[in-house]
């Protein structure tokens, strides 16, 4: 399987009506100066290959807090072996979780939700449920996830928008339905607080 | 859906390759069709036997006369597609290939079974049952087309399953539990899983649906009959092969955690399937969804041992099982009769104390299923010097028939002090366990 190109990815999520934050895919330093009057600053670099699936083993992600920094962290990653450009993206707040969709042979498309982050993998907290998923089922799949009172802000009395993060599920869901080429969809993470949520990044495999 | 009509309930039968040989598949087919005499026609096949169990044979299927509803085949795999032939001559209403060495065995044995699939799906009026299977026993209609190692009692559970072993497991094993149908369906090169489920799911005899699953090769349909049949009727199913053997390079987050079973896994909670996670926490399920009626959460433990009391409300806890509170009223009656200790609990569970005589039981069991809110009855019996077990299962089975739709379930614990009050209950379909994890683990899918 291999990933996507970046910005046929971003069409996907912009046809499914997914909200994503601001993303520039730049490989040049006019380019990334360029973006990063845009993007809101402190912004993210992201490294972006189709062969990088996980960049953080590549120390290919870095938050920058002023445009001081930008061409020399930029010129940094483009050196890393595998990058084609760099993705410059407006920091985003709240809590992570991971969607995801895996096309199962005999089941198609298979939806996950889960607790996002470091512990993703780690603490293993996620529901599946077979395609289609519709919002009342993706409410459902949040609330059985055993990190649902930490979604729910006990602690930080911070919640996130449910609503949201379902209609998120509920595309991906359609998408999976709908574009039989994909084989796999990380969204991850997709955060979230009070008033929305975003698919921070994302991949699709093919 | 596929009409089994004539394979699961034949006039007539013909077993293609019996044999006189003790310990052969071709005899034990012989041997257990013979249970079956007084219901239908039956006659063997054997060009080398001129006699099977003092039957005499036919050389071919064709040579038999008579309109065949049923042929079993059993003999080697090279010469079943001749026989299957002869079948389709015949006209008969159903075949069933119990002979091995297909798809299990490679590639040539995968070609064999493509040539006699490609054969039999040109005739959807001839359901086909394996290959490599161990058959189909069908107790309401005395049909034992199986080489089982015997004949299981009538009952309600249909235990359908891809592996034959596991089916001669619960069929030596679990003598009073009561089949209303065991089906192996082998490579499932016709008859498949689904097809088997959606036929149970209509069958009268059945309230319970046991499947052993290794693959299911129709997802998408499976899951659409299994969500209808699950509010009809349920399913309890376990899984085999939740591992796979090598691990991908390249996948995706999601891909790496949703792996095959855990998809399974999804898949039955999603169309309502129970799962059960051993051989006999599938039993113990199944039994109990089949002898007792479900209910509300709302359960009621009456014990004459204190500590396993406790560990029962324990594990209720960890399953999700709510124990109701006692009224004042169901209180009084039972402290007011003469039997009772003044210092029995008064709560639930009720303890009715280690000296608890067989009248104590009876008070507080029927006081408690009086009680309108409790809607399912744990009885606990430790065995204690001034124990009467065949005098307190006697009050059970009795006040089993006066609440009939109030589920009651046993743990006579110990050993040999309760056999035969063990034996009582469970004549009289109250199931007992040994365990009471065991036991609280089953009654948690009683909960409608």
């Amino acid at each position: 399987m291999e990933l996507v190109d970046f910005n046929v990815a971003k069409k996907l999520l912009s046809d499914y009506k997914i909200n994503f934050p601001k993303t520039f895919f730049v490989s040049n330093g006019h380019d990334a100066e360029t973006a990063s009057q845009v993007v809101k600053y402190p912004i993210f670099l992201k490294i972006y290959g189709k062969n990088i699936l996980h960049r953080t083993e590549h120390g290919g992600v870095t938050e920058i807090k002023d445009k001081n920094d930008l061409l020399l962290e930029f010129s940094k990653m483009m050196n890393i072996k595998g990058v084609e450009g760099v993705l410059i993206q407006e920091k985003v707040l709240g809590k992570s979780l991971i969607v995801g969709m895996k096309r199962d042979a005999q089941f198609g498309p298979v939806i996950m939700v889960g607790i996002g982050g470091i512990f993703t993998e780690i603490m293993k907290d996620f529901v599946l449920r077979v395609a289609p998923v519709s919002e009342a089922d993706a409410l459902k799949m949040m609330s059985e996830l055993k990190g649902y009172a930490y979604l729910c802000g006990q602690r930080d009395k911070k919640t996130i928008n449910f609503a949201e993060v379902a209609k998120i599920i509920a595309k991906i869901s359609d998408l999976s339905i709908k574009e039989k080429q994909i084989n796999e969809i990380d969204l991850n993470p997709v955060i979230s607080d009070e008033k929305n949520a975003l698919a921070v990044d994302y991949k699709f495999l093919i | 859906m596929k009409n089994l009509e004539r394979l699961f309930n034949p006039k007539s039968v013909a077993i293609i390759g019996a044999s006189p040989k003790e310990k052969t598949v071709g005899f034990g087919l012989a041997q257990n069709i013979l249970t079956g005499i007084k219901e239908r026609k039956i006659f063997f096949v054997n060009p080398n036997q001129k006699l099977v169990l003092g039957i005499e044979t036919y050389e071919k299927l064709t040579d038999i006369d008579e309109i065949i509803d049923l042929a079993v085949i059993a003999v080697p795999a090279p010469y079943v597609l001749a026989v299957i032939d002869d079948c389709i001559q015949k006209k008969v209403g159903g075949i069933i290939i119990v002979s091995a060495g297909f798809s299990e065995v490679g590639k040539e044995g995968l070609i064999l079974q493509e040539q006699i699939l490609a054969r039999v799906k040109k005739f959807p009026e001839i359901p086909t049952l394996g290959p490599n299977c161990l058959g189909a026993v069908i107790t309401k209609n005395k049909l034992n087309a199986s080489f089982a190692p015997g004949t299981p009692e009538e009952g309600k559970i249909a235990f359908l399953s891809q592996s034959g072993a596991l089916l001669d497991v619960v069929i030596d094993g679990v003598e009073k539990l009561g089949v209303s149908s065991a089906v192996s369906y082998g490579n499932a090169a016709d008859i498949g899983l689904t097809d088997l489920v959606e036929w149970f799911a209509e069958d009268e005899a059945t309230k319970v649906l046991a499947l052993y699953v290794e693959a299911i090769t129709d997802g998408k349909k499976f899951m659409e009959v299994a969500s209808k049949v699950t509010k009809i009727k349920p399913i309890v199913a376990i899984k085999a092969g939740k591992f796979e053997a090598g691990v991908k390079a390249v996948q995706s987050h999601t891909g790496s955690m949703a792996g095959d079973y855990q998809t399974y896994k999804a898949v039955f909670k999603q169309v309502g399937i129970i799962e059960a996670d051993s051989i006999e926490e599938w039993i113990d399920i199944s039994k109990l969804l089949a002898w007792q009626p479900s209910c509300g959460n709302s359960f009621a433990i009456v014990t004459n041992g204190g500590g396993c009391g406790v560990m029962a409300a324990d594990y209720c806890k960890v399953e999700g099982i709510n124990l109701a509170k006692l009224e004042q009223k169901t209180i009084d009656k039972i402290s007011a009769s003469p039997y009772m200790c003044p210092h029995w609990s008064k709560s639930n569970p009720l303890d009715i104390v280690g000296d608890a005589s067989s009248e104590r039981y009876r008070v507080s069991v029927e006081e408690v299923l009086n009680q309108k809110d409790i809607e399912g009855l744990i009885v606990i019996q430790t065995p204690q010097i001034m124990t009467d077990p065949d005098e307190n299962a006697k009050i059970i089975v009795e006040l089993k028939k006066k609440f009939p739709k109030k589920p009651i379930i046993c743990f006579f614990l110990g050993g040999k002090m309760s056999d035969e009050a063990i034996m009582l209950l469970e004549e009289n379909h109250i199931p007992n366990y040994s365990d009471l994890k065991r036991g609280i683990i089953a009654i948690k899918a009683l909960i409608k």
